[in-house]
């Protein structure tokens, strides 16, 4: 299907790339719903990469790219199913996960995450799995996962070390603080910092870029130059949910969830 | 946590700070607060005269948290600085606000 229009993401491809757009308010958290999707879409990407040369991910979200996992199904979930159940249902879900993103890294196109505002967890850890990233003056990356009594769990850290180098990914990670745009392109994670509202613009103009050259020779280069740590991502699966049958998962998702002030983010 | 200002006199023209060959222009105590509140003003669309140095920015300017991530980030472009999120837990104003971004200037 080269088209798609579903609650949580939509994709289109237009002159060449593929467009796939995350609209879930209120930040794009993606739960069941946009996994469900993103399956849907890695599922056509073959087909689509018959058509296309480059993909580009993007929000349409004035708030930013993508606030992580939705923190607040998880919570019911956990709240509502029995617990084997449920932590089974987190490693599936985990699982799912991994296979959309590694299905994007790996992807014959090159792609491109076009990002704004909040660019954290999950969200954060999607970017990651692109070619390229470009991002406006808005945004800010932050692996948020340690306040839950969790490491991020979708992908981040595998990356994070193919991409940058240790001590970056170590305060990331430890302080649980948000970077942002000049701070995460000065490490050399960003391609692009544009003015705010123009990394779409900027991404669809790398992709007239891209289109100059040949397809094949693009995806044998990105092969080569960009390995996937499957074995890595599998550990980190491992513990992601060994993590999560910790009583101070609960814990911290309990506070997150019943926090009513502007600030979860700060502390 | 409202921290007092520094005692020290407000300097009306910028202070010069020698450090080794640079000469770093220092911004005054009330400089800095002055451009804290016209950005706050300009960028969440409040009349410059209703915000106060020791007013809650969550309450005056009527944000919440993906918001106040918006202007830590407006923050740290204007000033070119890097001003860690956990440095403001317990910040509510923007005197101190101020005073936590002059620290880093």
């Amino acid at each position: 299907m080269n088209e798609f229009q579903g609650q949580a993401l939509s994709w289109a491809v237009k002159d060449g790339t593929v467009e796939l757009a995350l609209h879930r308010e209120p930040c794009n958290e993606l739960g069941s719903i946009a996994l469900e999707e993103a399956d849907r879409f890695v599922d056509s990407l073959a087909k689509l990469g018959r058509e296309a040369h480059a993909l580009i991910i993007f929000s349409s979200l004035r708030a930013g790219f993508s606030a992580g996992a939705d923190l607040r199904e998880l919570y019911h979930l956990l709240q509502t199913s029995e617990r084997d159940a449920f932590l089974k249902g987190v490693r599936a879900r985990v699982e799912r996960a991994h296979r959309v993103i590694n299905a994007i890294d790996a992807a014959p196109l090159t792609t491109i995450a076009a990002v704004h505002g909040v660019v954290f967890g999950g969200g954060f850890e999607l970017a990651l799995g692109c070619d390229l990233i470009i991002a406006d003056k808005t945004a800010r990356f932050c692996f948020p996962e340690l306040r839950l009594g969790l490491i991020p769990g979708w992908g981040g850290i595998p990356r994070l070390k193919r991409d940058l180098g240790n001590a970056i990914i170590r305060d990331l990670l430890l302080t649980g603080r948000s970077l942002g745009a000049a701070k995460v392109q000065q490490a050399g994670l960003i391609s692009q910092v544009v003015a705010e509202g123009e990394a779409l613009r900027a991404a669809r103009a790398t992709a007239v870029q891209l289109r100059k050259f040949d397809p094949y020779t693009a995806a044998m280069a990105k092969r080569f130059i960009k390995p996937i740590p499957y074995e890595e991502l599998q550990r980190e699966i491992d513990i992601f949910c060994e993590l999560f049958s910790r009583p101070a998962v609960e814990a911290g998702l309990r506070q997150f969830v019943d926090r009513v002030d502007a600030q979860p983010y700060l502390s | 946590m409202n921290e007092s200002a520094p005692r020290e006199v407000l300097h009306s023209s910028p202070k010069q700070e020698i450090c080794g060959d640079d000469v770093v222009l220092m911004k005054s105590p009330d400089r800095t607060l002055e451009e804290i509140l016209n950005l706050a003003a300009v960028h969440f669309k409040v009349p410059r005269e209703k915000l106060g140095p020791d007013d809650d920015f969550f309450k005056t300017l009527g944000i919440d948290s993906l918001q106040t991530l918006d202007l830590l980030t407006k923050l740290e472009n204007h000033f070119h600085i890097e001003l860690p999120d956990y440095e403001l837990q317990g910040v509510s104003d923007f005197r101190t606000l101020a005073n936590r971004i002059r620290a880093r200037l």
